[in-house]
Protein backbone atom coordinates (compact mmCIF):
# COMPACT_ATOMS: atom_id res chain seq x y z
CA UNK A 1 0.00 0.00 0.00
CA UNK A 2 1.17 3.23 -1.01
CA UNK A 3 0.98 6.66 1.00
CA UNK A 4 -2.17 8.04 -1.09
CA UNK A 5 -4.34 4.58 -0.70
CA UNK A 6 -2.82 4.85 2.95
CA UNK A 7 -4.19 8.69 3.51
CA UNK A 8 -7.94 7.54 1.92
CA UNK A 9 -7.98 5.02 4.46
CA UNK A 10 -7.13 7.36 7.55
CA UNK A 11 -10.18 8.65 8.77
CA UNK A 12 -11.90 4.71 8.78
CA UNK A 13 -8.87 3.59 10.30
CA UNK A 14 -8.98 5.70 13.17
CA UNK A 15 -12.60 5.13 13.43
CA UNK A 16 -12.03 1.82 13.71
CA UNK A 17 -14.23 0.99 10.95
CA UNK A 18 -11.39 -0.42 8.82
CA UNK A 19 -11.28 -4.33 8.60
CA UNK A 20 -10.00 -7.49 6.82
CA UNK A 21 -7.47 -7.24 4.10
CA UNK A 22 -7.30 -3.51 4.05
CA UNK A 23 -6.71 -3.02 7.94
CA UNK A 24 -3.47 -5.09 7.61
CA UNK A 25 -2.20 -3.97 4.71
CA UNK A 26 -2.33 -0.48 6.46
CA UNK A 27 -1.25 -1.52 9.37
CA UNK A 28 1.81 -2.68 7.74
CA UNK A 29 2.15 0.68 5.85
CA UNK A 30 2.35 2.20 9.24
CA UNK A 31 5.26 0.04 10.09
CA UNK A 32 7.68 0.51 6.87
CA UNK A 33 6.38 4.74 6.48
CA UNK A 34 7.56 6.82 9.40
CA UNK A 35 5.82 9.69 7.71
CA UNK A 36 2.75 7.99 7.82
CA UNK A 37 3.22 6.73 11.32
CA UNK A 38 3.60 10.25 12.69
CA UNK A 39 0.41 11.45 11.25
CA UNK A 40 -1.70 8.44 12.83
CA UNK A 41 0.37 9.93 16.41
CA UNK A 42 -0.37 13.33 15.70
CA UNK A 43 -4.23 12.27 14.79
CA UNK A 44 -4.69 10.15 18.03
CA UNK A 45 -2.85 12.46 20.50
CA UNK A 46 -5.79 14.61 23.14
CA UNK A 47 -5.21 18.36 22.20
CA UNK A 48 -3.20 19.51 25.29
CA UNK A 49 -4.42 23.27 25.55
CA UNK A 50 -1.43 24.68 23.69
CA UNK A 51 -3.56 25.32 20.29
CA UNK A 52 -2.14 27.49 18.69
CA UNK A 53 -3.59 30.92 18.68
CA UNK A 54 -4.86 32.47 15.25
CA UNK A 55 -3.12 36.13 15.07
CA UNK A 56 -5.03 38.90 16.09
CA UNK A 57 -7.44 40.47 13.03
CA UNK A 58 -7.67 37.14 11.49
CA UNK A 59 -11.17 36.76 10.91
CA UNK A 60 -11.22 40.83 9.98
CA UNK A 61 -8.34 40.53 7.33
CA UNK A 62 -10.36 37.37 6.01
CA UNK A 63 -13.65 39.43 5.64
CA UNK A 64 -11.94 42.45 4.22
CA UNK A 65 -10.75 39.82 1.41
CA UNK A 66 -14.04 38.90 1.31
CA UNK A 67 -17.16 40.11 1.33
CA UNK A 68 -16.21 42.64 3.43
CA UNK A 69 -17.00 44.17 7.22
CA UNK A 70 -20.35 43.15 8.15
CA UNK A 71 -20.87 46.27 10.77
CA UNK A 72 -23.66 48.11 8.35
CA UNK A 73 -25.85 44.54 8.04
CA UNK A 74 -25.47 44.22 12.28
CA UNK A 75 -26.29 47.49 12.33
CA UNK A 76 -29.31 47.07 10.55
CA UNK A 77 -30.59 44.70 12.86
CA UNK A 78 -29.15 46.22 15.77
CA UNK A 79 -32.81 47.82 16.99
CA UNK A 80 -34.42 44.64 16.72
CA UNK A 81 -31.80 42.87 18.15
CA UNK A 82 -31.89 44.95 20.66
CA UNK A 83 -36.06 44.90 21.16
CA UNK A 84 -35.60 41.20 21.09
CA UNK A 85 -37.80 40.84 18.47
CA UNK A 86 -35.05 39.15 15.69
CA UNK A 87 -35.58 35.68 15.15
CA UNK A 88 -33.39 32.82 16.66
CA UNK A 89 -31.08 32.30 14.31
CA UNK A 90 -30.40 36.07 12.90
CA UNK A 91 -29.86 37.03 17.33
CA UNK A 92 -27.21 34.42 16.97
CA UNK A 93 -25.41 36.10 13.92
CA UNK A 94 -25.09 39.46 15.36
CA UNK A 95 -24.43 38.18 18.71
CA UNK A 96 -21.32 36.81 16.95
CA UNK A 97 -20.87 39.65 15.34
CA UNK A 98 -20.72 41.77 18.41
CA UNK A 99 -18.60 39.16 20.29
CA UNK A 100 -16.05 40.52 17.76
CA UNK A 101 -16.58 44.23 17.12
CA UNK A 102 -16.09 46.48 19.83
CA UNK A 103 -17.59 49.33 17.76
CA UNK A 104 -20.96 47.85 17.23
CA UNK A 105 -20.95 46.31 21.06
CA UNK A 106 -20.12 49.84 22.34
CA UNK A 107 -23.31 50.81 20.04
CA UNK A 108 -25.67 48.44 20.97
CA UNK A 109 -24.63 48.76 24.75
CA UNK A 110 -25.67 52.90 23.98
CA UNK A 111 -29.14 51.71 23.05
CA UNK A 112 -30.03 49.36 25.38
CA UNK A 113 -29.09 52.27 27.63
CA UNK A 114 -31.19 54.40 25.82
CA UNK A 115 -34.15 52.43 25.54
CA UNK A 116 -34.06 52.52 29.15
CA UNK A 117 -33.53 56.63 29.30
CA UNK A 118 -35.72 57.78 26.82
CA UNK A 119 -39.17 56.60 28.52
CA UNK A 120 -38.28 58.66 31.90
CA UNK A 121 -38.20 61.73 29.49
CA UNK A 122 -41.57 61.83 28.53
CA UNK A 123 -42.97 63.80 31.86
CA UNK A 124 -41.70 67.05 32.79
CA UNK A 125 -43.40 68.37 35.31
CA UNK A 126 -44.45 72.02 34.87
CA UNK A 127 -44.59 74.68 37.28
CA UNK A 128 -47.53 74.42 40.62
CA UNK A 129 -49.80 76.96 38.62
CA UNK A 130 -50.06 75.27 35.49
CA UNK A 131 -52.91 73.16 36.22
CA UNK A 132 -54.93 76.08 38.24
CA UNK A 133 -54.04 78.52 34.57
CA UNK A 134 -55.64 75.63 32.41
CA UNK A 135 -58.33 75.45 34.50
CA UNK A 136 -59.17 78.91 34.38
CA UNK A 137 -58.76 79.49 31.10
CA UNK A 138 -61.51 76.65 30.36
CA UNK A 139 -64.24 78.05 32.41
CA UNK A 140 -65.97 80.00 29.37
CA UNK A 141 -65.50 76.65 27.49
CA UNK A 142 -66.87 74.66 30.02
CA UNK A 143 -70.14 77.15 30.54
CA UNK A 144 -70.50 76.78 26.73
CA UNK A 145 -70.27 73.01 26.62
CA UNK A 146 -72.63 72.90 29.85
CA UNK A 147 -75.40 75.32 28.12
CA UNK A 148 -75.48 72.49 25.35
CA UNK A 149 -75.27 70.15 27.00
CA UNK A 150 -78.74 71.46 28.68
CA UNK A 151 -80.00 72.29 25.44
CA UNK A 152 -79.42 68.93 23.91
CA UNK A 153 -80.93 67.45 26.99
CA UNK A 154 -83.72 69.80 26.57
CA UNK A 155 -84.24 68.73 22.93
CA UNK A 156 -84.29 64.93 23.89
CA UNK A 157 -87.00 65.63 26.20
CA UNK A 158 -89.36 67.41 24.09
CA UNK A 159 -88.74 65.22 21.08
CA UNK A 160 -91.25 62.66 22.51
CA UNK A 161 -93.72 64.61 23.82
CA UNK A 162 -94.24 66.25 20.47
CA UNK A 163 -94.59 63.04 18.47
CA UNK A 164 -96.83 61.90 21.05
CA UNK A 165 -99.62 65.22 21.38
CA UNK A 166 -102.83 63.86 19.55
CA UNK A 167 -102.48 66.96 17.53
CA UNK A 168 -99.61 65.50 15.78
CA UNK A 169 -101.41 62.41 13.98
CA UNK A 170 -104.11 64.35 12.63
CA UNK A 171 -101.25 66.89 11.12
CA UNK A 172 -99.64 63.73 9.99
CA UNK A 173 -102.92 62.76 8.22
CA UNK A 174 -103.05 65.95 6.84
CA UNK A 175 -100.00 65.59 4.96
CA UNK A 176 -99.94 62.48 3.91
CA UNK A 177 -103.28 63.12 2.19
CA UNK A 178 -102.41 65.74 0.56
CA UNK A 179 -99.31 63.68 -0.68
CA UNK A 180 -101.52 60.94 -2.31
CA UNK A 181 -103.26 63.71 -3.67
CA UNK A 182 -100.81 65.75 -5.42
CA UNK A 183 -99.12 62.40 -6.22
CA UNK A 184 -102.28 60.50 -7.94
CA UNK A 185 -104.78 63.62 -8.22
CA UNK A 186 -106.21 64.28 -11.86
CA UNK A 187 -104.43 66.52 -14.53
CA UNK A 188 -100.87 65.06 -13.25
CA UNK A 189 -98.37 62.61 -14.18
CA UNK A 190 -99.14 59.69 -12.39
CA UNK A 191 -102.78 60.82 -12.67
CA UNK A 192 -103.31 57.34 -14.79
CA UNK A 193 -100.94 54.77 -13.74
CA UNK A 194 -102.91 52.15 -12.10
CA UNK A 195 -104.64 51.57 -15.34
CA UNK A 196 -101.09 51.78 -16.99
CA UNK A 197 -100.39 49.07 -14.81
CA UNK A 198 -103.45 46.92 -15.70
CA UNK A 199 -102.70 47.16 -19.53
CA UNK A 200 -99.45 46.06 -18.98
CA UNK A 201 -100.49 42.90 -17.15
CA UNK A 202 -102.57 42.13 -19.62
CA UNK A 203 -100.43 42.55 -22.31
CA UNK A 204 -97.91 39.89 -20.52
CA UNK A 205 -100.56 36.69 -19.31
CA UNK A 206 -98.70 34.85 -16.83
CA UNK A 207 -101.63 31.81 -16.82
CA UNK A 208 -101.75 29.69 -20.00
CA UNK A 209 -105.25 28.14 -18.91
CA UNK A 210 -107.80 30.63 -21.07
CA UNK A 211 -110.61 29.62 -18.52
CA UNK A 212 -108.31 31.34 -15.64
CA UNK A 213 -107.33 34.15 -18.26
CA UNK A 214 -110.78 35.04 -19.01
CA UNK A 215 -112.19 35.04 -15.56
CA UNK A 216 -109.21 37.63 -15.05
CA UNK A 217 -109.90 39.83 -17.56
CA UNK A 218 -113.97 39.81 -16.87
CA UNK A 219 -112.28 41.06 -12.94
CA UNK A 220 -109.91 43.61 -14.46
CA UNK A 221 -112.94 45.01 -16.77
CA UNK A 222 -115.27 45.37 -13.62
CA UNK A 223 -112.59 46.48 -11.45
CA UNK A 224 -111.78 49.15 -14.46
CA UNK A 225 -115.37 50.34 -15.33
CA UNK A 226 -116.84 50.63 -11.37
CA UNK A 227 -113.34 52.74 -10.62
CA UNK A 228 -114.21 54.56 -14.15
CA UNK A 229 -117.99 54.74 -12.61
CA UNK A 230 -117.10 56.19 -9.17
CA UNK A 231 -114.73 57.96 -10.92
CA UNK A 232 -117.66 59.86 -12.98
CA UNK A 233 -119.30 60.62 -10.06
CA UNK A 234 -117.02 61.97 -7.49
CA UNK A 235 -114.25 62.88 -9.60
CA UNK A 236 -115.37 66.09 -10.06
CA UNK A 237 -115.74 67.28 -6.47
CA UNK A 238 -112.36 65.68 -5.50
CA UNK A 239 -110.39 67.26 -8.58
CA UNK A 240 -111.65 70.46 -7.63
CA UNK A 241 -110.87 69.74 -3.74
CA UNK A 242 -107.33 68.82 -4.95
CA UNK A 243 -107.09 72.24 -6.80
CA UNK A 244 -108.59 74.35 -4.04
CA UNK A 245 -105.83 72.65 -1.73
CA UNK A 246 -103.02 73.48 -3.88
CA UNK A 247 -104.13 76.80 -4.22
CA UNK A 248 -104.44 76.86 -0.21
CA UNK A 249 -100.92 75.39 -0.23
CA UNK A 250 -99.41 77.87 -2.69
CA UNK A 251 -100.46 80.86 -0.56
CA UNK A 252 -99.57 79.56 3.29
CA UNK A 253 -96.18 78.69 1.50
CA UNK A 254 -96.15 82.19 -0.39
CA UNK A 255 -96.34 83.67 3.31
CA UNK A 256 -93.40 82.03 4.59
CA UNK A 257 -91.12 83.94 2.54
CA UNK A 258 -89.24 85.82 5.13
CA UNK A 259 -89.44 82.72 7.72
CA UNK A 260 -87.61 80.78 5.26
CA UNK A 261 -84.82 83.43 4.28
CA UNK A 262 -84.42 83.24 8.32
CA UNK A 263 -84.13 79.63 8.65
CA UNK A 264 -81.78 79.62 5.93
CA UNK A 265 -79.38 82.16 7.82
CA UNK A 266 -80.10 80.12 11.06
CA UNK A 267 -78.56 77.23 9.42
CA UNK A 268 -75.54 79.17 7.81
CA UNK A 269 -74.63 80.73 11.45
CA UNK A 270 -75.35 77.06 12.90
CA UNK A 271 -72.93 75.76 9.73
CA UNK A 272 -70.47 78.39 11.12
CA UNK A 273 -70.73 77.59 14.89
CA UNK A 274 -70.15 73.98 14.18
CA UNK A 275 -66.89 74.82 12.18
CA UNK A 276 -65.63 77.10 14.37
CA UNK A 277 -66.59 73.96 17.66
CA UNK A 278 -68.30 77.15 19.47
CA UNK A 279 -70.67 75.59 20.89
CA UNK A 280 -72.36 78.54 22.54
CA UNK A 281 -72.94 80.02 19.23
CA UNK A 282 -74.31 76.22 17.87
CA UNK A 283 -76.57 76.08 20.51
CA UNK A 284 -77.93 80.04 19.86
CA UNK A 285 -77.72 78.78 16.09
CA UNK A 286 -80.87 76.02 17.18
CA UNK A 287 -82.55 77.46 19.84
CA UNK A 288 -83.09 80.33 17.16
CA UNK A 289 -83.67 77.50 14.17
CA UNK A 290 -86.71 75.97 17.01
CA UNK A 291 -88.31 79.72 16.95
CA UNK A 292 -87.98 79.88 13.73
CA UNK A 293 -89.41 76.60 13.03
CA UNK A 294 -92.26 77.22 15.16
CA UNK A 295 -92.99 80.42 13.39
CA UNK A 296 -93.50 78.21 10.07
CA UNK A 297 -95.66 75.97 11.15
CA UNK A 298 -97.52 78.50 12.65
CA UNK A 299 -97.97 80.87 8.95
CA UNK A 300 -98.31 77.28 7.19
CA UNK A 301 -100.96 75.92 9.61
CA UNK A 302 -102.88 79.41 10.35
CA UNK A 303 -105.86 80.56 8.17
CA UNK A 304 -105.77 84.01 6.84
CA UNK A 305 -108.73 84.23 5.79
CA UNK A 306 -110.03 82.85 9.19
CA UNK A 307 -108.16 85.47 10.85
CA UNK A 308 -109.31 88.06 8.90
CA UNK A 309 -112.98 87.48 9.50
CA UNK A 310 -112.51 86.37 13.76
CA UNK A 311 -109.27 88.93 14.73
CA UNK A 312 -109.96 88.43 18.59
CA UNK A 313 -109.38 84.17 18.12
CA UNK A 314 -106.17 84.95 17.36
CA UNK B 1 -57.08 56.12 39.68
CA UNK B 2 -59.76 55.84 36.87
CA UNK B 3 -58.90 54.32 33.61
CA UNK B 4 -57.98 56.74 30.92
CA UNK B 5 -61.01 55.89 28.71
CA UNK B 6 -63.53 56.28 31.29
CA UNK B 7 -61.62 60.19 32.61
CA UNK B 8 -62.30 61.05 29.02
CA UNK B 9 -65.94 59.81 29.03
CA UNK B 10 -66.56 61.85 31.95
CA UNK B 11 -64.88 64.64 30.34
CA UNK B 12 -67.30 64.00 27.49
CA UNK B 13 -70.82 64.65 29.68
CA UNK B 14 -69.08 67.77 31.09
CA UNK B 15 -67.42 66.50 34.70
CA UNK B 16 -65.61 69.27 36.08
CA UNK B 17 -63.73 66.75 38.25
CA UNK B 18 -63.03 64.66 35.44
CA UNK B 19 -61.64 67.18 33.51
CA UNK B 20 -59.23 68.55 36.29
CA UNK B 21 -58.40 65.06 37.23
CA UNK B 22 -57.47 64.83 33.25
CA UNK B 23 -55.23 68.18 33.19
CA UNK B 24 -53.43 67.58 36.06
CA UNK B 25 -52.59 63.76 34.98
CA UNK B 26 -51.26 64.69 31.82
CA UNK B 27 -50.04 68.42 32.43
CA UNK B 28 -46.67 66.93 32.68
CA UNK B 29 -46.54 64.44 29.93
CA UNK B 30 -48.17 67.44 27.54
CA UNK B 31 -45.73 69.78 28.87
CA UNK B 32 -43.13 67.45 28.13
CA UNK B 33 -44.15 66.97 24.87
CA UNK B 34 -43.90 70.80 23.93
CA UNK B 35 -40.89 70.90 25.51
CA UNK B 36 -39.36 68.63 23.52
CA UNK B 37 -40.37 70.19 20.23
CA UNK B 38 -40.16 74.07 21.23
CA UNK B 39 -37.33 73.53 23.71
CA UNK B 40 -37.91 76.80 25.09
CA UNK B 41 -40.01 76.54 28.39
CA UNK B 42 -42.48 79.72 28.20
CA UNK B 43 -43.61 78.80 24.45
CA UNK B 44 -43.69 75.45 26.23
CA UNK B 45 -46.23 76.48 28.89
CA UNK B 46 -48.32 78.86 26.32
CA UNK B 47 -48.49 75.66 23.79
CA UNK B 48 -49.52 73.28 26.67
CA UNK B 49 -52.34 75.26 27.44
CA UNK B 50 -53.37 75.88 24.55
CA UNK B 51 -53.53 71.55 23.97
CA UNK B 52 -55.68 71.64 26.75
CA UNK B 53 -58.05 73.98 25.19
CA UNK B 54 -57.75 72.40 22.09
CA UNK B 55 -58.27 68.82 23.93
CA UNK B 56 -61.43 70.24 25.83
CA UNK B 57 -62.99 71.93 22.40
CA UNK B 58 -62.50 68.26 20.44
CA UNK B 59 -63.66 66.17 22.91
CA UNK B 60 -67.00 65.09 20.88
CA UNK B 61 -64.97 64.17 17.99
CA UNK B 62 -62.88 61.52 20.07
CA UNK B 63 -64.26 58.09 19.30
CA UNK B 64 -65.19 55.85 22.36
CA UNK B 65 -63.09 52.66 21.44
CA UNK B 66 -60.19 54.84 20.39
CA UNK B 67 -57.01 54.92 22.87
CA UNK B 68 -57.04 58.26 24.17
CA UNK B 69 -53.21 58.92 24.18
CA UNK B 70 -51.90 58.82 20.28
CA UNK B 71 -55.49 61.12 19.80
CA UNK B 72 -54.00 63.29 22.53
CA UNK B 73 -50.47 63.34 21.45
CA UNK B 74 -51.98 63.86 17.83
CA UNK B 75 -53.91 67.05 19.18
CA UNK B 76 -50.18 68.02 20.80
CA UNK B 77 -48.28 67.72 17.90
CA UNK B 78 -50.10 69.45 15.44
CA UNK B 79 -49.93 72.87 17.54
CA UNK B 80 -46.80 72.53 18.45
CA UNK B 81 -45.85 72.06 14.79
CA UNK B 82 -47.92 75.08 14.09
CA UNK B 83 -45.78 77.03 16.42
CA UNK B 84 -42.85 76.14 15.37
CA UNK B 85 -44.14 77.50 11.79
CA UNK B 86 -45.07 80.85 13.44
CA UNK B 87 -41.82 81.12 15.35
CA UNK B 88 -40.10 80.44 11.85
CA UNK B 89 -37.87 78.67 13.36
CA UNK B 90 -36.42 74.66 14.45
CA UNK B 91 -35.65 74.22 17.83
CA UNK B 92 -32.42 75.83 18.67
CA UNK B 93 -29.60 73.67 18.89
CA UNK B 94 -28.17 74.73 22.39
CA UNK B 95 -27.77 72.97 24.97
CA UNK B 96 -30.28 73.03 28.07
CA UNK B 97 -30.19 75.86 30.10
CA UNK B 98 -29.13 74.99 33.84
CA UNK B 99 -32.39 75.90 35.15
CA UNK B 100 -34.27 73.92 32.48
CA UNK B 101 -32.67 70.93 32.78
CA UNK B 102 -32.91 70.96 36.58
CA UNK B 103 -36.69 70.45 35.65
CA UNK B 104 -36.04 67.34 33.84
CA UNK B 105 -34.77 65.57 36.93
CA UNK B 106 -36.10 62.73 37.56
CA UNK B 107 -37.03 61.91 41.73
CA UNK B 108 -34.26 60.28 42.05
CA UNK B 109 -33.02 58.23 45.51
CA UNK B 110 -29.83 60.19 45.94
CA UNK B 111 -28.28 63.43 45.20
CA UNK B 112 -25.45 62.09 43.76
CA UNK B 113 -28.06 59.98 41.44
CA UNK B 114 -29.97 62.40 40.87
CA UNK B 115 -26.93 64.43 39.34
CA UNK B 116 -25.83 61.81 36.84
CA UNK B 117 -29.29 61.47 35.82
CA UNK B 118 -29.07 65.00 34.89
CA UNK B 119 -25.24 64.85 33.17
CA UNK B 120 -27.12 62.02 31.46
CA UNK B 121 -30.24 63.28 30.14
CA UNK B 122 -28.15 66.82 28.84
CA UNK B 123 -26.04 64.53 26.99
CA UNK B 124 -28.95 63.09 25.26
CA UNK B 125 -30.16 66.36 24.90
CA UNK B 126 -26.80 67.72 23.69
CA UNK B 127 -27.16 64.48 20.87
CA UNK B 128 -30.58 64.91 20.29
CA UNK B 129 -30.12 68.82 18.89
CA UNK B 130 -27.68 67.47 15.95
CA UNK B 131 -30.22 64.94 14.70
CA UNK B 132 -32.22 65.81 11.80
CA UNK B 133 -36.01 67.15 12.71
CA UNK B 134 -37.36 63.67 10.90
CA UNK B 135 -35.13 61.71 13.40
CA UNK B 136 -35.21 63.52 16.15
CA UNK B 137 -39.40 63.23 16.08
CA UNK B 138 -38.93 59.84 15.81
CA UNK B 139 -37.26 59.56 18.61
CA UNK B 140 -39.54 61.71 20.63
CA UNK B 141 -42.55 60.05 19.24
CA UNK B 142 -41.61 56.59 19.51
CA UNK B 143 -38.84 56.03 22.02
CA UNK B 144 -40.24 58.78 24.49
CA UNK B 145 -43.28 59.00 24.05
CA UNK B 146 -44.11 55.50 23.67
CA UNK B 147 -46.18 55.58 20.70
CA UNK B 148 -46.13 52.14 18.42
CA UNK B 149 -45.36 52.54 15.22
CA UNK B 150 -48.71 51.70 13.07
CA UNK B 151 -49.07 54.77 15.50
CA UNK B 152 -46.78 57.32 14.26
CA UNK B 153 -47.40 55.87 10.53
CA UNK B 154 -51.42 56.97 11.25
CA UNK B 155 -50.31 60.35 12.65
CA UNK B 156 -47.75 61.44 10.17
CA UNK B 157 -49.25 59.75 6.88
CA UNK B 158 -46.97 57.95 6.23
CA UNK B 159 -46.44 53.90 5.60
CA UNK B 160 -45.20 51.22 7.86
CA UNK B 161 -42.44 50.29 6.68
CA UNK B 162 -40.78 53.83 6.34
CA UNK B 163 -41.55 54.65 9.84
CA UNK B 164 -39.88 51.54 10.93
CA UNK B 165 -37.01 51.86 9.08
CA UNK B 166 -36.58 55.71 10.04
CA UNK B 167 -36.98 54.91 13.70
CA UNK B 168 -33.94 52.33 13.32
CA UNK B 169 -32.20 54.82 11.79
CA UNK B 170 -32.85 57.11 14.30
CA UNK B 171 -32.02 55.16 16.85
CA UNK B 172 -28.47 54.41 15.55
CA UNK B 173 -28.26 57.64 15.01
CA UNK B 174 -28.81 59.08 18.07
CA UNK B 175 -26.59 56.24 19.54
CA UNK B 176 -23.94 56.90 17.45
CA UNK B 177 -24.04 60.51 18.56
CA UNK B 178 -24.72 59.92 22.27
CA UNK B 179 -21.17 57.78 21.85
CA UNK B 180 -19.29 60.35 19.87
CA UNK B 181 -20.18 62.68 23.21
CA UNK B 182 -19.33 60.37 25.84
CA UNK B 183 -17.63 57.02 24.71
CA UNK B 184 -18.11 55.25 28.09
CA UNK B 185 -22.23 55.98 28.38
CA UNK B 186 -24.03 52.59 28.61
CA UNK B 187 -20.54 50.54 29.22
Amino acid sequence: MDCRSFLDRLEALLDETLGGDARRAAEEHLRECADCRQLVELARSEPDGTAVEPPDNLAGSILERTSGPACETARDRLCDYVDGSLSEIDAELVRLHLDGCEPCEGLASTLVSLAGELPTMAEIEPDSAFANDVLARTVPLRRRFARRLETLTAIRELWPRVVRRPRFALEGAYVGTLVLVLIFGPNLPLAGVPEKAIDMIRARPLIESSEARDRIARMENRVVSGARDIWDTTGGEVAAGSRRVATDLAQRYERTDETRSDLGRRAGELVDAVRDADPGAAATALQKIGSDLGTLWERLASNESEERDNPVRR
Amino acid sequence: MADLATLVERCRRGDDLAWEAFVRRFQARIYGLAFHYLRDSEEARDVAQEIFIQIYRKLDSFRENENPVPWILRVGRNLCIDRLRRLKARPPAVDIPADEASELTASDPSPEAAAETEVQRRLVYRALDGMSDKNREMILLKEIQGLKLDEIATLLKEPLGTIKSRSNRARIELATRVRALDPSYGA
